[in-house]
């Protein structure tokens, strides 16, 4: 049954660019970069129970390093690498002074850490162009739409085998409980740190893509909104879960499609202030009340029915 | 080989393809707004004016016997949701232009694409060099940047009074900062040297700090980069302490929101405008025509953005008229650039755009609220270099 819908997936990707609009293949490329930067942070926060709220400062400066490689000329083979890179290492040093920290403390501190990526984006004139941002050259549109999901895909498939290994299953101690963890001999500290740093690099990779496709990035578009966006998407699509990441991407991406396409059933010439928050929030709501394990533990339970 | 030749023959046969959202009976035109983000105050506007505008000429029989037909786009304020939005103008029958795209980086993000698609990008509503320089033949721009729109007022005001002490308090972002610069110019002009400066964080609410700090520094003039709320709450915090310094303001704080949330407390305030107030008191019958049907069909009051759009939107009908039956953005572009704009019923500033100025509003007024009330304390004065 999985690998019948797996199958399913798939295929559907590889005859999308044949029968899709520019419009909607670049939907399904936003959602391909949602999802590498959801492994990562499903990673993080689904298996290893840690909480990030930097995610978004993640994928600025996997953005920005993208940006300013390709600006000195490398050819995507290397800036793409690059940028990862980066970016994982801004993880682990995100991670460092957060490594013995648990709960709101750690909330607090990633928080912080956003907040201090966005600040050298905007000081750094030099290198950054301040507010006033850095434009990037586009990708074309179906290789962008080809490269995005065979990482994405690439993420998943990387995701469930880190699981199945001994270093997933260190993860999942240290979620459900850290004391024990430590006590059975997991270096918690150290392992929050490589948690952090592989999250941070598919967010860093994702952010790359994501400078292609806006053709433009600037420090504002990186803020602690995005991170929380990020971390709904999980938990409506599902935390714990690969089918997850792709659904919650699938949602967010669809949302404010679907609420212009009420908002044009409606009549509405304006829609009224603040609609889409009380959406998101709505629905954010109605999982946790009907639907705790998100959209995939849904679908899983229908299915039974 | 053959992909240059087909190249080759597609570039061919390129002049001769349909213009994108034309049809015999209609004319597509979009427009990215933001209608549910931070600032969809400005985007309800935005899009009411161009409405406004439309209609008028749709009643008459459209442009050439074509309707105009606006589609909007929510953005959300949001960069990815505006790269979205655009692929979704730009698909299906297309757009034939966009007209007045709101916030910079919506506008940055997406000004390429319908270039790359040769659809005109027309007035944006963002105040940035880059939507009218270097010239492009589709591209014009409305307003010109903070750096350049004012320092005019400043610099009237200091020579009249003159002023020896400047201060300035501006909003820490792109904003805030190209206010900083282009006073920062003015005043080496003027051999003058700053007297203070300081700043806050966008959404603060508290300026006591601030305007203690101007006071402390005695400061006998300050320029305020500010939006409205941080306007009215660093005007109200001066008066409150007691301290009477003629202030200025960004053209972003010219509205009438800001006597109406400060009170008689804003009274004195200056501003420098880029486009007037549609007051219904003392309005010509013009006006007060217009001001009218705005209320009828949009059950709410206009403000000078709703100008600023309307203004945009009557060039683009002007230049759409000129062009003939069979518009090109390339015809409509280049009557655009032999257009010349006399006052109109507003009050609005002449305008003349030609081949190497491809920037609507080059001059800018200075207003100083008295009684609750915008008053124009000068006429126009050309904006800096």
């Amino acid at each position: 049954m999985r690998r019948a819908l797996l199958s399913a997936a798939i295929l559907a990707l590889l005859v999308a660019p044949a029968v899709l609009s520019p419009w909607g293949l670049a939907q399904l490329t936003f959602v391909a970069i949602y999802v590498v930067a959801g492994a990562g942070l499903m990673l993080l926060a689904g298996y290893a129970g840690q909480l990030s709220l930097c995610h978004a400062a993640f994928l600025g400066i996997g953005a920005y390093a993208e940006a300013l490689l390709q600006a000195q000329g490398w050819p995507l083979a290397a800036s793409l690498p690059a940028a990862t890179l980066l970016a994982a290492l801004a993880g682990g040093a995100a991670a460092w002074p957060a490594r013995r920290l648990a709960g709101i403390y750690l909330a607090i501190a990633t928080l912080s850490f956003g907040f201090i990526v966005q600040e050298v984006l905007v000081r750094w004139e030099s290198v950054t162009g301040g507010n006033g941002g850095l434009v990037v050259a586009p990708l074309d549109p179906w290789a962008a739409y080809g490269l995005a999901w065979a990482l994405a895909l690439a993420a998943l498939w990387l995701l469930g085998r880190l699981l199945a290994s001994r270093l997933g299953r260190a993860f999942a101690a240290v979620r459900e409980d850290a004391t024990a963890a430590q006590a059975i001999g997991v270096a918690v500290p150290a392992l929050k740190v490589v948690a952090f740093a592989a999250a941070a690099a598919l967010a860093g990779l994702a952010g790359a893509l994501y400078a292609h496709q806006l053709r433009f990035v600037s420090p504002e578009q990186f803020d602690w909104v995005m991170s929380i966006e990020l971390l709904m998407m999980l938990v409506i699509g599902g935390l714990g879960t690969r089918a997850g990441i792709v659904l919650g991407a699938l949602f967010l991406i669809a949302l404010p499609q679907a609420l212009g396409l009420l908002r044009d059933l409606a009549g509405w010439a304006v829609p009224p202030a603040g609609v889409e928050l009380f959406a998101f929030g709505l629905a954010l709501v109605l999982t946790l009340r009907y639907a705790p394990d998100g959209l995939s533990g849904l679908a899983g339970r229908l299915r039974s029915l | 080989m053959r992909h240059l030749l087909l190249a080759f023959c597609l570039a061919c046969l390129a002049p001769f393809a349909a213009a994108g959202g034309v049809t015999p009976t209609e004319l597509r035109v979009g427009s990215l707004q933001d209608l549910s983000g931070p600032i969809a105050a400005l985007g309800v506007h935005f899009r009411n004016g161009t409405q406004m505008r439309f209609d008028e000429e749709n009643a008459k029989g459209g442009v050439h016997g074509r309707q105009l037909k606006l589609l909007v786009e929510d953005t959300g304020y949001d960069p990815k949701r505006a790269v979205l939005a655009a692929e979704k103008l730009l698909g299906g029958t297309g757009v034939f232009a966009v007209l007045h795209n709101l916030g910079s980086p919506v506008v940055m993000a997406t000004m390429p694409r319908f270039l790359e698609a040769g659809v005109l990008h027309l007035f944006p509503g963002a105040p940035l060099k880059e939507v009218y320089e270097p010239v492009h033949p589709l591209k014009f721009g409305m307003s010109p940047s903070y750096t350049q729109s004012v320092p005019p007022g400043a610099r009237h005001l200091i020579e009249k009074n003159g002023f020896k002490r400047v201060g300035i308090l501006y909003q820490d972002d792109d904003m805030g900062r190209e206010v900083l610069r282009g006073i920062d110019a003015l005043l080496g002009e003027l051999g003058l040297k700053w007297c203070e400066q300081t700043s806050y964080k966008r959404g603060a609410t508290d300026f006591a700090a601030q305007i203690a700090r101007l006071r402390a520094a005695d400061c006998d003039f300050v320029v305020l980069g500010t939006v409205v709320r941080e306007t009215v709450g660093a005007y109200t915090e001066a008066r409150r302490a007691g301290w009477q310094v003629p202030m200025l303001v960004t053209a972003s704080g010219y509205t009438a929101q800001v006597p109406q949330l400060g009170g008689a407390a804003m009274d004195g305030l200056y501003a420098v405008a880029l486009v007037p107030q549609p007051d219904p008191d003392g309005a010509n019958r013009a006006l007060a025509d217009w001001i009218r049907r705005y209320q009828e069909k949009f059950k709410t009051e206009p403000n000078t953005w709703d100008v600023y759009t309307w203004v945009g939107a009557d060039l683009f009908v002007r230049a759409l008229h000129a062009a003939g039956p069979q518009p090109t953005p390339q015809k409509v572009a280049a009557a655009l650039e032999r257009l010349e704009v006399a006052r109109d019923f507003f009050g609005s500033q002449p305008i003349a755009l030609s081949a190497d100025n491809h920037l609507a509003l080059r001059q800018v007024r200075v207003a100083q609220i008295r009684n609750g009330r915008w008053e124009n304390v000068t006429d126009y004065l050309p904006i800096a270099r």
